[in-house]
């Protein structure tokens, strides 16, 4: 016997696993992910970084040395993340994401879903 | 040109009637029509191009304007770079095309590997705008050839991603073979290794560099120069050199 609810007459998918495929767009779980990290050359002066580390003991974080700030890329699929899909992300890093005359990639790697699908189970720090 | 437009600093270069230079813009790009009026300024056709067109209209010589192409987005120039105009543009210049890069321009090249290094943000962080001097390096490329080496010019500087940066390696090359074509008179304005402001291939067709030629091209709107205020336009020659490259190629 089925147990009512309010919208249980509804029409919406309730679960993944009942999502037609032309609604799995809709659904976290279904959007692959693949995070890419690129990070400044050591040896390039990063001027945005210098500009932080000057900023941060003005509010008393005096604990920190250096700063070098990065950019990370979410790419995101349709469907999961194959080897495929992380070979022609690390070729889209190297290409256009970053300039290999002054930064490097650090890193090509599928996202854990709590990471970006924003139902985390942890709140955000700060938030 | 009419009589009552200002008269080029230079002697027009004779033989040149009907050479067309094409200046490209992109979404962002700011100063091609300034560009445009330095050809026409320089006795030269100016051919509007579309960075979305893959054809470069049979111009003969390509100017790749300042302004911030896709709102600098990702890294300065690195979106256009792979605009269908640019590729016509990458296959022209392997070919001996004469191009000029010019601020955001300069970015486009070396993003798309027609010139080396990159440039990074400005080492004090802040937007300059002033007038540079700068000492021409190298007088024998198809934009610098009516100047002479050792020569000091004074065109406009405007950027916030002006430090030109490569590694020692690709320094000492650009040293060692000439092709360091402007590097900057007195302080550094943004902290480019060794005070480079411009270089070029090793044909010498493709020059690029950060200052703005296009904002000193006639009397009454350019630097200060010996002759008073707003005078100088030594931008002109960058115009009238490749007109007389196109000349003698």
């Amino acid at each position: 016997m089925r147990v009512l609810s309010p919208d249980a007459d509804s029409e919406a998918p309730r679960s993944a696993s009942r999502l037609s495929p032309e609604f799995r767009h809709l659904q976290g779980a279904f959007v692959g992910r693949v995070v890419v990290e690129v990070m400044p050359k050591p040896e390039i002066l990063d001027p945005q970084g210098k500009a932080v580390v000057g900023a941060l003991p003005r509010l008393g974080f005096t604990q920190f040395s250096g700063v070098r700030q990065g950019k990370r890329f979410e790419l995101e699929v349709d469907g999961e993340v194959t080897p495929e899909i992380l070979a022609a992300a690390q070729e889209a890093a190297v290409t256009l994401l970053s300039n290999p005359v002054i930064e490097d990639v650090v890193s090509v790697a599928e996202a854990e879903p709590a990471e970006v699908t924003g139902e985390a189970s942890g709140a955000p720090v700060g938030a | 040109m009419s009589a009552t437009e200002p008269t080029p600093a230079a002697t027009p270069v004779p033989g040149t009637d009907g050479a067309r230079i094409g200046v490209i813009t992109f979404p962002g790009t700011l100063d091609d029509r300034d560009a445009a009026r330095a050809i026409r300024l320089s006795g030269a056709e100016a051919v509007s191009l579309w960075h979305a067109d893959a054809s470069l209209q049979d111009v003969d010589a390509v100017v790749l304007p300042g302004g911030f192409s896709y709102g600098d987005y990702l890294r300065a120039g690195a979106i256009s770079r792979f605009a269908p105009a640019m590729t016509a543009v990458v296959d022209a210049a392997k070919g001996g095309m004469p191009v000029l890069g010019i601020c955001n321009g300069f970015q486009v090249l070396t993003e798309a590997h027609l010139l080396p290094g990159s440039m990074v943000k400005n080492d004090h962080l802040h937007f300059v705008c002033r007038e540079q001097s700068m000492i021409v390096e190298n007088a024998r490329t198809a934009w610098t050839n009516e100047f002479r080496r050792g020569q000091q010019i004074k065109i406009p500087l405007k950027n916030q991603d002006g430090q030109f940066v490569a590694d020692e390696r690709t320094l000492d090359e650009l040293e060692g073979e000439g092709r360091v074509v402007f590097r900057y008179d007195g302080e550094n304005p943004n902290g480019s290794r060794r005070d480079i402001a411009g270089i070029t291939n090793d044909r010498g067709n493709v020059v690029g560099l950060m200052p703005h030629p296009e904002h000193a091209v006639e009397p009454g709107f350019g630097p200060a120069s010996a002759a008073g205020p707003r005078s100088g336009v030594d931008g002109l020659t960058f115009f009238t050199s490749v007109l007389s490259s196109l000349v003698h190629a």
